[in-house]
């Protein structure tokens, strides 16, 4: 392997960590207006994608390797993280710009958190050593539990920030303990090469099956809890709803992608000699998933709520794909990179709806949105019904993409499933487009002001609507190139 | 539509045997997918029309609905030789899912009546929708919906057909609640949309089925050479139901006349012309494969004849003129659905054109008359008739063909489907039909004594005619138009026949005149005693109401009761799940969250995964100690009473572990461990001086018990699995680092050298974890001025 190569590898996560000390330090010397600001942290994700281009383009299919005493790994599957997850940081911030902006001097920092969280996002994909991947983990985490809290206006803000961050210690402790016990019954934290985890487990015999496979529950229950997969998802909606309005968009996609990347190496990679034991697990943990986060969505009156139940459901969806190991990772990027911008959008239009400090969105500020604000109802109808799997959408190729996948696999029953969950969430979707198109708002309700949209979140809406429609009518071009994002 | 990578056009080559090939110019294929795109195209284009521009908007909506007939008209000959008109277009080519297209002389039907009786609602809509109306808005969702239906009738592949089939149901969603605020409105496009998107989700659900049982999504392919067994019935129940929803059959009819909340002609194109006899044209469609699958006759033939004599019962309890022809269509789509069960396709296409052209007619008028009468209800209209003798005129040609009389096509058609019944189908299903026949009779004369009669008007009733004016020409001409088609085409079916017999793919007979024979006495029959209950109404009335009575007290199920209960249970379980898997309360999260952790190692261990070894107990005596001590002091701290108590304890725990890392021989881990411990105890006696002394105590004993049962189950797998760890021989790990340490790193504290040079990117990644935490404190520091300043503004 190229020696040069070494700090290229990290190339990624050093533009990040450049661009936030460049901010903090830029912000504390020279107090620049908002616009500096951006300026900065454009060049770093910029950057960040740009190396990320760079690697994907040079380092997939045969040219992969680890690096760092192989803790960090340069392969498509850790190049597409970035390609996806820096331009969803840069949306993150342009949706959430206002909010920002309004914080006066503490802007910078909340801008810095979002980077960090993409650097640590992007480590969590790269990661080829559990200890890496922890590290990654907890960058990125903690950096959301501080944006979840960051206004600190609203009482129930704190208690989401709270809340989100006792539990989530929880499930890093989980998640670490996992790690310790793989160690026991595996003698390494590595990923690959000679005495890495994958390589041990080829092997026949293993020393300690029982202990191997209760770290192994272990892990799969850490990383379901940040995709807030049933039963770990208990977090999500309260934190979705008490969050301010501006930030839960980047807060949803973030955590999904990041958490998904984690999840697919680990169990696909790393384990995947050890996929009988681990496949049922995850084909329950998608059922529970779908069942629970679309039923509860089906009772929920206040929009942000809904989405996060909804993004429950579609942590099951996304698991279905990985149902089928390998084979299903490409599949898995596909529903996850169009989720993502989905949910990214839908929370944009909710944070113009219900004000970007808001916690509640409740749906009665939904009621004839259609006529006060046309274009928002448009761009949040073709969201929902993109989320809904509506044909000509990119929800709709992406459900057709992982229900492939789980039959090949032979998980016949869990698609089934799904999809009477997918008939299920029609209803709930379908009701926010009723109130929006079809209901008048009540009498003497106090609606919110007529929504405000900055020029970040009209972007972000654009980009969010083009993306749907782009890969919903054509999806096989984006399709045939997540292919080849396999982990090594 | 789209841009698709290759449209490459194949050459017509007609996959079921025994059809002649017939080789189509390849132009014709790019010219279908042309025209399939031009009504979203257009559809985009008129969504950007002002609402006042409302001539140019009909005659937008008009281009591609008149040009599609035009061209289908012209390219129907070889089509009706057995012809095919066939247009690759990839989508997702990995998952099999195509846009294919194919279009043969079934398709050919069914896409002309969406045209062509599209194009005429067209016109009509641009009389009949007030000012108020945003008509460019509602022509495109007329237009995008015709679009969808020549997808459905031309799509190749069963996931196409899915995706067209589904822009149906979201084109109807939209009519159907297009100009109304009410909530009943809401509540019907909401119901209707269920339902049918229900049964389309159930439908991929099968197409994905059946597509793997067969090893292709292509339509043409699957019936060529069908696949049968167990999976493959299961598929197609599932493609039934969505076939049945759609096509408003027992017991999912309730949304049918619900959608009658749309606007008229909206009603009268997609609820009764068109849309929901997708359902009956993919019967049409899978019966050349499936028609010998054990479930098709008895299901399809059972659904359809229950559906043909509860939709005739109840149209002639209506009062409203448009519900009363809402029923009538469920009661014809039930024929239909009858005889494509008996496998009469060939009968059941011919009643198909039929209805669509009489039924749309009947429509229409309708719609006329509640635009210049200002009502529908049949007990307040009187004298009509000699205020409008030409609408009176359309009606009552429109209802003779329902009611099947000569010289019509209804009557041709009820004609032939009775000859083909006799010759196949059971005494009862004979009867049934017969009497579902002589009640459409009498409600087709009821619709025009309704409508048009002069009565002996209810004291209270509001007398009609002195302020009727004649409708203007596009109020009526379509009507009339539809209505001739019926007179012309029942005169003479020859050409109607050639299609139905070559989309059926079957001979049959069409013609005005049959000759005597047993199926004449049938439909006389049936015409006879429908004019009989009309006559006796008043008596017929009483008897249905009491049959009505009788059957409620026997509490049998209604559609209209199944939806909503279906829709009430699933608030009530979602609820139920809410009440106990959301309290936000922190503990019983956490507690959720421990269970579902065990569980899975659990299950694994059940279903005897894997060896679960006991352990050995301990490795050395002094162990034992220190195991104890900590176990005690988690006791103690989960008994304590006092926060700062249970942190001491807390932090005896942590000591007694580092005691277990000295014993292991790893003391700069037990430095670093109590370190930790002292500090963390510290920091807890200022935060706790700070906060209420004692915990909040859980005060139900269940909850308590439960919460030490969970705290018990977790501390026992974790111990477990700490002592199966434990048995390990040390050393592997540090021993590589002592090696290399000194000659690759160049130092000698081997713990220094770990965290700066062998693991430095993972210091690295911890200082930027400490990072991101200072500016979590900072910002809690921060916020904590602004909340004191919160609270000292009153705002």
């Amino acid at each position: 392997m190229n020696g040069s190569l070494t700090f290229l590898s990290v190339a990624p996560e050093i533009a990040l960590a450049a661009a936030v000390v460049l901010l903090l330090l830029v912000e504390v010397t020279f107090k620049p207006r908002a616009w500096a600001w951006a300026v900065v942290a454009g060049a770093g994700l910029a950057a960040g994608t740009a190396l990320s281009a760079w690697q994907w383009v040079a380092h997939r299919g045969a040219d992969t390797g680890t690096f760092w005493n192989g803790m960090i790994a340069v392969d498509g599957f850790a190049a597409l993280a970035g390609l996806l997850v820096f331009p969803l940081a840069g949306l993150g911030l342009m949706s959430a710009w206002r909010l920002a902006a309004s914080q006066g001097r503490r802007g910078a920092e909340f801008i810095a958190l979002v980077l960090l969280a993409a650097a640590g996002a992007h480590l969590m994909a790269a990661a080829a050593d559990f200890i890496m991947l922890f590290i990654g983990l907890e960058v990125f985490s903690l950096s959301l539990y501080v944006l979840a809290g960051f206004t600190r206006e609203r009482v129930d803000a704190d208690e989401a920030s709270l809340k989100y961050f006792l539990l989530g210690a929880f499930a890093s402790a989980v998640f670490l303990y996992g790690v310790a016990l793989v160690f026991a019954a595996t003698g390494s934290t590595t990923f690959y090469g000679d005495g890495g985890i994958a390589d041990y487990l080829a092997g026949t015999v293993i020393f300690r099956p029982g202990v191997l496979l209760a770290g192994l529950a272990l892990l799969l229950v850490g990383l379901a809890f940040k995709v807030s997969a049933a039963p770990f998802h208990v977090w999500a909606p309260d934190v979705y709803q008490g969050a301010p309005g501006g930030v839960t968009g980047f807060l949803a996609a973030a955590a999904k992608v990041a958490g998904f990347a984690a999840l697919a190496r680990v169990l696909t990679a790393v384990l995947g000699a050890r996929a009988d034991d681990w496949v049922p697990a995850v084909a329950v943990l998608a059922a529970a998933s779908v069942v629970v986060g679309t039923l509860l969505a089906i009772v929920q009156d206040d929009v942000k709520r809904l989405l996060a139940y909804s993004s429950v459901a579609h942590a099951g969806f996304i698991l279905t794909a990985l149902v089928a190991g390998r084979g299903g990772v490409g599949d898995m990027w596909f529903y996850l990179a169009t989720y993502a911008v989905q949910v990214l959008g839908a929370f944009t239009v909710a944070a113009a709806v219900s004000g970007d400090r808001a916690g509640r969105s409740p749906l009665a500020h939904w009621a004839g949105l259609g006529r006060r604000a046309p274009w928002l109802a448009a761009a949040m109808t073709l969201m929902l019904l993109a989320m809904a799997g509506i044909p000509l959408t990119a929800g709709f190729a992406g459900k057709v993409a992982v229900f492939r996948a789980a039959i090949d696999a032979g998980y016949l029953w869990l698609v089934i499933v799904a999809v009477l969950a997918t008939v299920a969430g029609l209803f709930f979707y379908l009701r926010v487009i009723v109130a929006m198109y079809l209901a008048s708002p009540e009498e003497g309700a106090s609606l919110p002001a007529s929504p405000a949209v900055g020029w970040g979140a009209r972007f972000v809406l654009a980009v969010a609507a083009a993306a749907t429609l782009v890969f919903g009518i054509a999806p096989w071009p984006l399709l045939e190139v997540l292919r080849d994002a396999l982990p090594l | 539509m789209a841009i698709f990578p290759s449209t490459h056009a194949t050459l017509g080559a007609p996959a079921t045997a025994g059809r002649r090939a017939l080789h189509l110019r390849a132009g014709r294929a790019v010219t279908l997918g042309l025209l399939l795109a031009a009504p979203f195209a257009t559809a985009m284009v008129l969504l950007a029309v002002p609402g006042r521009a409302r001539k140019t908007a009909a005659a937008l909506a008009l281009l591609p609905l008149v040009g599609f007939t035009a061209w289908a008209v012209a390219s129907a000959g070889p089509l009706l030789s057995g012809g095919e008109i066939t247009l690759a277009l990839p989508w997702i080519p990995d998952l099999g899912v195509a846009l294919d297209l194919r279009l043969d002389a079934l398709g050919l039907l069914l896409a002309l009546v969406a045209t062509g009786i599209g194009s005429l609602v067209v016109v009509y809509s641009a009389a009949y929708l007030p000012a108020g109306i945003h008509l460019p808005r509602f022509m495109a969702y007329l237009v995008a919906f015709a679009g969808g239906m020549v997808g459905v009738a031309a799509a190749d592949n069963l996931f196409g057909l899915f995706v067209f089939w589904e822009i149906t149901t979201v084109a109807s969603y939209l009519l159907i609640g297009f100009s109304d605020d009410k909530g009943s409105a809401r509540a019907a496009a909401l119901q209707a949309v269920l339902t049918t998107s229900a049964g389309g989700l159930a439908m991929l659900a099968g197409c994905v089925l059946l597509s793997r049982q067969a090893g292709t999504a292509t339509l043409s392919a699957i019936l060529a050479a069908p696949p049968s067994g167990a999976a493959t019935t299961a598929a197609l129940a599932l493609i039934l139901l969505g076939a049945f929803t759609k096509s408003a059959q027992v017991p999912f009819h309730g949304w049918l006349p619900a959608a009658m909340a749309a606007p008229t002609p909206a009603s009268a194109y997609l609820h009764s012309a068109t849309m929901v006899k997708a359902g009956v044209f993919l019967l049409a469609r899978l019966h050349p494969g499936f028609g010998s699958d054990p479930i098709w006759a008895p299901v399809i033939t059972t659904v359809g004849l229950a559906t043909m004599v509860l939709g005739a019962w109840r149209a002639l309890r209506q009062t409203d003129l448009k519900l009363l022809l809402a029923f009538g269509t469920v009661s014809q789509l039930g024929f239909m659905t009858a005889l494509l069960g008996l496998g009469l396709v060939h009968a059941a296409l011919a009643v198909l054109v039929g209805h669509a052209l009489y039924k749309s007619a009947l429509f229409l008028v309708v719609g006329t008359i509640d635009r210049t009468a200002g009502t529908r209800d049949l007990r307040v209209l009187s004298g009509l008739g000699r205020r409008l003798p030409g609408l009176l005129a359309v009606a009552a040609v429109a209802a003779a063909s329902k009611a099947g009389l000569p010289p019509l096509l209804g009557w041709a058609a009820k004609e032939a489907a009775f000859a083909e019944i006799l010759t196949v189908a059971a005494w009862p299903v004979v009867i049934l039909t017969v009497a579902a026949s002589a009640l459409t009779a009498a409600y087709a004369l009821r619709f025009v004594w309704g409508a048009f009669a002069t009565k002996a008007m209810a004291p209270d009733a509001r007398p009609l005619g002195a302020g009727v004016l004649p409708p203007a020409p596009g109020l009526w001409a379509p009507a009339a138009l539809l209505a001739a088609a019926s007179v012309v085409l029942g005169i003479a079916p020859g050409w109607v026949d050639r299609l139905v017999q070559a989309a059926a793919g079957v001979p049959g007979k069409l013609v005005l005149w049959p000759g005597w024979q047993p199926a004449l006495a049938a439909s006389g029959a049936a015409v006879a005693l429908g004019a009989i209950i009309h006559l006796g109404r008043t008596r017929a009335a009483h008897l249905q109401a009491a049959g009505e009575r009788l059957f409620r007290s026997l509490r049998f199920p209604t559609a209209d009761g199944t939806y909503r209960r279906s829709l009430e249970g699933l608030n009530r379980l979602a609820d139920a799940t809410t009440g106990t898997l959301q309290h936000g309360s922190l503990p019983v999260y956490l507690g959720v969250i421990l269970l579902a952790t065990l569980g899975l190692p659990a299950a694994w261990w059940l279903a005897g995964g894997a060896g679960m070894p006991a352990p050995p107990l301990a490795h050395r005596p002094a162990e034992v100690a220190l195991g104890l001590l900590a176990a005690a002091a988690a006791f103690g701290a989960a008994r304590a009473r006092h926060r700062l108590t249970a942190a001491l304890f807390l932090g005896a725990a942590g000591y007694a572990v580092g005691g277990i890392f000295v014993l292991y021989g790893a003391p700069d881990l037990a430095l670093t461990q109590l370190l930790v411990e002292t500090l963390t105890v510290a920091m807890f006696a200022f935060v706790v001086a700070r906060l209420p002394r004692r915990h909040e105590e859980a005060r139900l004993p269940w909850w308590r018990a439960l919460r030490v049962g969970v705290a018990l189950a977790v501390g026992a797998v974790v111990t477990w699995a700490a002592l199966a760890v434990g048995g390990g021989g040390g050393g592997e790990a540090s021993a590589a680092y002592l090696e290399k340490a000194v000659p690759e790193a160049g130092g000698r504290n081997v713990v220094n050298v770990i965290l700066t040079d062998f693991r430095a990117l993972d210091t690295l990644g911890e200082i930027t974890v400490l990072v991101v935490a200072a500016m979590g404190v900072a910002g809690l520091i921060a916020g904590a001025r602004v909340a004191s300043g919160r609270e000292e503004d009153p705002r």
